[in-house]
């Protein structure tokens, strides 16, 4: 017997080794941090990252980091002696930590002028904002027929244990939703949570787990992003899944990266926010983040037209979210767990 | 024998408690504002997380526990045919990322899953008959999914070598069975059963998505998901080190607890190491196991069948049935390149064998170590080996981050470091699965050995290791199983291209690609049988009567 196992080890060993050999090194590069469904091969960086490198002639290293919130969270902790020169991934809901952290520099891209004024979320241009959408909650229009026209009709009875939420705790679209009944409902919004709570079949930890049980036909109303449907219709020649406009107006996030302190490679950075606004990179975005591009100039392909663009756009200032959201979801966590 | 102390306690010092200790010294030397525990203890929020965690934990141990002493039985004592592919299968569970055993209980006991679906079609109902997820019993039933084989994999692999004689005796002097079974064979195998229970505790201790997705939402909060929120989503390292203080205070107290009641049930076997036998099942004996597997197959098997089917059904038409395809498999290698599909694979099996080639001598070393030494520095030492597994894992991936740029600031990315981490979190698995055995080896019988003439290895090799070796084998498997599931220290550790196919497999659905997710899964776990086979036919002999 230990024959076979000294022989079965041995094999290992050898068949492992090849993995071990080069690594190699880059120089004259730019080093860009992202959250993970950016720089993941389903992701926007295979389809725009070889395109900057060849017309930059730069090497670029991406290197995603998970969750937009641990982009900024790396930034912070290498605040002293940035490794990285471009972060991706600040959104509104993040940006007044990103200011306050004070890990980002000011840079005004000139492709800035072709972004809609309600798009530049930050005055100070610490922030470029690349992509904007919309949460909006996702319907199975083969189990429901009348759609619900407001964030108070999911409270009906109709749609008791039918409504799947994310947790605001752990994930971005969660907080989103949460940021929106605030945005509607001012400070009374736990009485709202407690009149939704019996339409709510689960709080689920992240967007993917909540859409995996919705897809699979658990509940026919999920939280998501109103340009969802786009995916269904361009991928899966399906228009099932539908979003509900809402009256009241949906809560908006917008995208944007951002250029650290200290850079090693400013001139660099600079050169890939300008790309970011430009034409190759913007219209990428439809189809592969599923997002709306920030320039106006970019045309959307003919499936968004499954998207709902709300005549209303709900944002709170990233300032009051900052300062608020901690006792907010105090009193959230109290609403919902009775 | 001093310096084999060093064996399985300086990796660990390197490897865990330094990174820990930088994050917690950094996030903890304070800055503006109340101390983060005076913020954590004046919330009464807290108190009732802890206690919410502690108690699902405490349910789901039972629970595992008590489903898992059937099967200890049946893997340890019968000989059946397929036992091996059933050894095989107890570590597949833990392959799984969470968010693939959300979607398989979903799949299966959902509200429109297939057993819901299936009662609603035979009785004609409107409603599910069986409302079972999003309640508190679908956190268990979730726990003993993972659990209870492994409970059976780590008992039966101790009752394999456990001595009848006392049980014969107690039975010829007029003991009922069942009296029998409580009063000496149950207390016999108590070591093992406390070695178990501490790492199942652990893991339920440690568990998040399952929790938050399957028991409904807030009302069943662990610590876990307060970590994660105040690391990833709040961005308050202090908190998140304070919360990481506490959960790790409680599970090195609850280790300790299981460690010492393992050291007070273990007594050494005297005489000859314990006889094996198996028995055959035949008769009414069989009609009991036959309920018994019918009853594993409810709870483990069949949320993994369903998402295995699952992955080859595909709807064609916009409101059509479901009909089989391989499309997800293509999309899987196609969309972008095979390349990249076979990448993955290959980098999880690289990590995964390197993981165990390491985690065995480490396991090993500690626990022949704490077997060997007496006393209060041994149990200690026990319970902070065991402890990489009661930290979060979000916390300790900021250690590691924080430690290389204060020791390697170049540091862009190493296979070597990935695979120490998951070194890290899989020894212990070894180290439990082996130490019940190795206490019950009476030390008259390796002393034999050397007055016989045998050197202190030449020992350990022919006598100690042949009576630990089902131990060893799974904790083998487990050890291979963490490693193939592991994907946060992967995601900071690794070189910015290197994919596994956990990783993968979060891709692809966050890009909206489930079922191509599925499919991925699916690959995971056959990949996973394949090696757990090969590992079970490593391990030597099976225990069939015909080859004695």
């Amino acid at each position: 017997m230990m024959k076979r196992v000294m022989l079965a080890v041995l094999c290992l060993c050898l068949a492992t080794l090849p993995a071990y050999a080069g690594n190699r090194e880059t120089d004259g590069k730019l080093v860009i941090y992202t959250y993970d469904s950016f720089a993941s091969e389903w992701g926007l960086a295979p389809k725009v990252i070889p395109a900057f490198e060849k017309v930059s002639g730069l090497k670029v290293e991406l290197i995603s980091v998970g969750s937009s919130g641990q982009v900024l969270q790396r930034a912070m902790l290498e605040k002293d002696h940035p490794k990285a020169d471009v972060v991706i991934g600040i959104d509104n809901n993040l940006l007044a930590k990103a200011r306050k952290s004070g890990v980002l520099s000011p840079y005004r891209s000139a492709g800035l002028d072709r972004v809609p004024e309600a798009l530049r979320f930050d005055p100070e241009c610490q922030v470029t904002p690349f992509d904007y959408g919309y949460f909006a909650m996702i319907y199975d229009s083969e189990v429901i027929k009348n759609p619900p026209q407001s964030l108070e009709d999911l409270t009906s009875d109709a749609y008791k244990k039918s409504v799947i939420l994310m947790d605001p705790r752990t994930s971005g679209p969660g907080l989103g939703f949460f940021l929106w009944t605030v945005s509607v409902y001012g400070e009374d919004f736990a009485d709202y949570w407690t009149r939704l709570a019996p339409s709510i079949l689960t709080i689920t930890d992240s967007w993917s787990s909540g859409y995996g049980l919705f897809t699979n036909g658990e509940a026919p109303l999920v939280l998501s992003y109103s340009s969802s449907p786009v995916y269904h219709v361009a991928f899966e020649k399906s228009s099932r899944y539908k979003a509900a406009a809402f009256k009241e107006g949906h809560y908006m996030q917008i995208e944007g990266a951002g250029i650290l302190k200290g850079a090693p490679h400013r001139k660099a950075a600079e050169a890939f926010i300008d790309f970011m606004l430009s034409e190759t990179f913007q219209r990428e975005i439809p189809l592969t983040n599923i997002m709306f591009p920030a320039s106006s100039a970019t045309p959307l392909p003919e499936s968004f037209s499954h998207a709902v663009k709300p005549e209303k756009s709900l944002q709170l200032s990233p300032e009051v979210i900052m300062t608020k959201s901690e006792g907010w979801l105090s009193t959230w966590v109290g609403a919902v767990s009775k | 024998m001093r310096l084999l102390w060093l064996v399985p306690v300086v990796p660990t010092l390197i490897l865990f408690y330094l990174p820990l200790s930088v994050i917690l010294a950094e996030a903890l030397k304070g800055g503006e504002g109340p101390s983060p525990f005076v913020r954590l203890f004046s919330n009464p929020y807290t108190f009732r997380v802890i206690g919410f965690t502690l108690w699902q934990a405490l349910v789901s141990t039972g629970v595992s526990l008590m489903l898992g002493l059937p099967g200890a039985w049946l893997l340890g004592r019968a000989t059946f045919p397929g036992k091996r592919l059933l050894k095989a299968l107890t570590a597949i569970p833990f392959v799984l990322p969470s968010i693939l055993v959300v979607l398989a209980f979903v799949i299966f006991y959902g509200n429109s899953g297939v057993l819901n679906r299936f009662a609603m079609g035979v009785f004609d109902l409107k409603r599910p008959p069986f409302p079972i997820l999003y309640s508190f019993s679908a956190i268990v039933l979730a726990h003993a999914f993972y659990n209870f084989p492994l409970a059976a994999r780590l008992i039966g692999g101790f009752w394999e070598r456990h001595n009848d004689g006392p049980a014969l005796a107690a039975r010829t002097l007029g003991a009922g069975p069942v009296r029998c079974f409580l009063t000496v064979t149950l207390p016999g195998l108590l070591p093992a059963i406390f070695s178990a229970a501490g790492l199942i505790y652990l893991f339920c201790f440690m568990s998040f998505a399952v929790v938050l997705v399957l028991g409904g939402g807030p009302r069943y909060t662990t610590i876990e998901v307060e970590i994660y929120r105040a690391a990833r989503i709040s961005l308050d390292l202090d908190m998140a080190a304070a919360l990481a203080v506490v959960g790790a205070g409680l599970t090195l107290s609850m280790l300790w607890i299981t460690v010492k009641m393992q050291h007070r049930a273990s007594h050494a076997v005297r005489g000859q190491a314990s006889r094996r036998g198996t028995l055959r099942l035949s008769g009414k004996a069989r009609i009991f196991w036959g309920f018994y597997i019918l009853l594993v197959v409810l709870v483990v098997a069949s949320p993994l069948v369903a998402l295995v089917v699952r992955s080859f059904l595909a709807q064609v038409s916009r409101s059509g049935p479901l009909v089989w395809t391989l499309k997800w498999y293509d999309v899987l290698f196609t969309e972008s390149g095979s390349a990249l599909s076979l990448m993955a694979v290959k980098n999880s099996l690289v990590f995964a064998s390197l993981t165990v080639c390491a985690a065995l001598p480490l396991g090993m070393a500690a626990a022949w170590v704490t077997t060997r030494s007496q006393g209060v520095w041994a149990r200690f030492t026990e319970t902070a080996m065991m402890l990489p597994m009661g930290v979060s894992s979000v916390v300790l991936g900021l250690g590691y981050f924080k430690c290389l740029a204060l020791f390697f600031p170049d540091y862009s990315g190493s296979r070597a470091a990935v695979v120490a981490a998951h070194v890290v979190v899989a020894y212990p698995f070894v180290l439990r699965s082996v130490s019940a055995s190795l206490k019950r080896i009476s030390p008259s019988l390796p002393q034999v050995a050397r007055t016989l003439g045998a050197g202190p290895f030449q020992t350990f090799l022919t006598v100690e290791l042949p009576l630990i070796r089902s131990g060893l084998v799974g904790g083998a498997c487990f050890a291979f199983a963490l490693s193939m599931g592991e994907i946060n220290a992967t995601l900071i550790l690794a070189r910015a291209d290197t994919i596994t196919i956990p990783l993968a497999l979060y891709r692809l659905i966050g890009a909206y690609r489930f079922f191509a997710a599925c499919a991925l899964g699916t690959l995971l776990m056959g990949l996973c049988v394949v090696c757990f086979l090969l590992l079970e036919w490593m391990g030597g002999e099976s225990l069939d009567p015909e080859r004695e």
